[in-house]
């Protein structure tokens, strides 16, 4: 049974519709992919989940429960967490009150507790410089900080946008067994990606979108051969 | 260590201040008091990076429901502070439902309009309110006993000190830091952005009708003009802009600093201190943007002279 279910899911801004009729459905423990060309309606989906934005029809039913309705905060803390495409650190705190902040309001901890939570959380991520304020972070800190400040609010359900972009090889690497990490810990998760290498790492399953439609669904290798993906990335053959 | 016997001294010495001081220190320091109270309660909404005008109308509000119900309904004094603080809040919080879906400029703004809104409907309910001329008390509270009325007004600071203390030091520190820095972040983070804004809106409104109420019964008197006056707002900012905002001692020392030397002045050059004043606050705007306590606190802290206060160098951030 899966743990979140969308549904017929329809976004207009103004006049351009970003997603139209989308459906699709995440399990405990699956990492699913979504792909597609720029401006295919990824981030988008991403904001209609977490609540951040809110859908013109459709529903959004997570553990069984419509929450359509529900606002981003609300549904952060019934379990449904996500990080942001361009990272954004909370500016005037350090790498571990960002992390606590996700434990205070998403998870619930009180003062004392989030601290050691959001130090549990810094050592699962091997972030060294918890006390560090976000200005002097690194590109890879600040990431795992997002993520972090993510997996604090306990969530069952996880999106990571674009979670790799800007970083080298090695630190891909490092966050690719991060996430394989997590999903073992029986959570739900979906990454937007546009490196395929790690689409190819890390899914067990991937949703193509273009002009936010499902154009092609099921596991990397037998997507990434569809005539229609590949049209949609590179263009139709004259 | 040092730090805390700072704060030990400051205290005894506001405890002990009518011991050894005449009236006149004690008006000057009870003004000053007044002004820090609002500062601070400025500063805290400010932290949730709202910037309100409307500090002075929730002044002026608290001050006419404190005195309006002992003079009309014959109430007892020192309890119409309480009432003061009381109906302030509760009109912040049926108006914050509109007022805080705004952001920026326009809440600004809107603040600050309802600052007048306030005023002219006071203006316009003569018999109840006096009117253009106001109301006038038969006598200031504690029969206007100097040592009484400052230890007043010693305890609204106190409480307004110890309101900023909690917000710094509780979990609503890292929630309306959280809602200045990226709204988006703290929504998506479990924030329920609109309650933190309405319980810091409405608990700082009701501090300001605290003061505004202690301050009316100082002096046993309203009157649109003055209970509304925008000194109620624009000396709290200068003072919170000079100390340094965000944090609890910024107000304080803007507020002791700018208070003793604007007495200073008066007595030196009767017409001219406000001149001097403006300058001042220019010179502290330009040159220490981040304020007085901000900047000599990170300077200390660069240089290792005292331990590091998480807090206030957050604060400055």
């Amino acid at each position: 049974m899966p743990i979140l279910q969308a549904s017929n899911i329809l976004r207009k801004f103004g006049g351009l519709v970003a997603v139209n009729d989308l459906s699709f459905s995440m399990e405990k423990g699956e990492i699913l992919g979504i792909i597609g060309p720029n401006g295919a309606g990824k981030t988008t989906v991403i904001n209609l989940m977490a609540g951040t934005l809110g859908v013109n029809k459709g529903t959004i039913e997570f553990k069984d429960k419509d929450v359509t309705k529900s606002a981003a905060h609300i549904r952060n803390r019934q379990g449904i967490a996500r990080t942001f495409q361009i990272v954004r650190p909370l500016e005037n705190f350090t790498a571990i009150e960002n992390i606590m902040v996700g434990a205070l309001f998403g998870k619930g901890d009180k003062l004392n507790e989030a601290r050691s939570s959001a130090q549990n959380i810094c050592n699962l991520l091997n972030i060294k410089n918890v006390n560090k304020h976000v200005d002097e972070l690194t590109v890879l800190e600040l990431k795992k900080v997002e993520l972090g400040r993510a997996l604090a609010a306990d969530p069952e359900v996880l999106f990571l946008d674009e979670i790799m972009a800007g970083l080298t090889s090695d630190e891909t690497w490092e966050l690719i067994d991060i996430v394989k990490s997590l999903q073992k810990k029986d959570i739900a998760i979906s990454v937007v990606e546009h490196i395929m290498k790690v689409v190819k790492e890390l899914t067990d399953r991937v949703i193509v979108l273009n002009k936010g439609q499902i154009i092609a669904q099921g596991p990397y290798e037998k997507v990434s051969e569809n005539k229609e993906v590949i049209a949609a990335y590179l263009g139709e053959e004259e | 260590m040092r730090k805390n016997l700072i704060i030990l001294l400051l205290i005894v010495i506001a405890l002990t201040l009518p011991l050894y001081t005449g009236v006149y220190i004690l008006h000057i320091f009870s003004s000053i008091l007044i002004f820090l109270a609002l500062s601070l309660s400025w500063d805290m909404m400010l932290r949730t990076g709202q910037l309100s005008f409307g500090t002075a109308g929730f002044f002026g509000l608290g001050a006419y429901a404190s005195v309006l119900i002992v003079v009309n309904m014959g109430f007892n004094p020192i309890l119409s502070l309480l009432i003061g603080a009381i109906f302030s809040g509760f009109i912040a919080f049926i108006l914050g439902f509109i007022v805080l879906r705004l952001r920026e400029i326009y809440f600004a703004i809107t603040t600050l309009a309802l600052t007048h809104v306030f005023s002219v409907i006071i203006r316009n309910f003569s018999d109840f309110t006096g009117g253009a001329s106001g109301k006038i008390l038969a006598s200031a509270i504690f029969e206007g006993d100097p040592v009484k009325i400052y230890y007043l007004v010693l305890i609204v600071a106190g409480l307004a000190i110890i309101i900023s203390e909690v917000f710094k030091r509780s979990r609503i520190h890292y929630a309306i830091n959280a809602i200045r820095n990226d709204e988006t972040t703290a929504k998506s983070s479990g924030i329920d952005v609109f309650k933190y804004l309405l319980f810091v809106f409405v608990s700082t409104s009701a501090l300001q009708g605290l003061v505004g109420a202690v301050y009316a019964h100082q002096y046993a008197f309203v009157n649109p003009e003055s209970t509304f006056s925008l000194n109620f707002l624009l000396l709290p900012i200068a003072m919170a802009l000079v100390g340094g905002i965000y944090s609890t001692n910024g107000p304080i020392i803007g507020a002791l600093l700018l208070g003793l030397i604007s007495e200073y002045l008066k007595l030196i050059m009767p017409y001219g201190h406000l001149i001097v004043y403006g300058l001042i606050i220019v010179f502290v705007v330009l040159f220490l943007p981040r304020g007085i306590y901000s900047t000599i606190h990170n300077k200390l802290l660069k240089s290792n002279i005292i331990g590091g206060d998480k807090n206030a160098n957050t604060a400055s951030k």
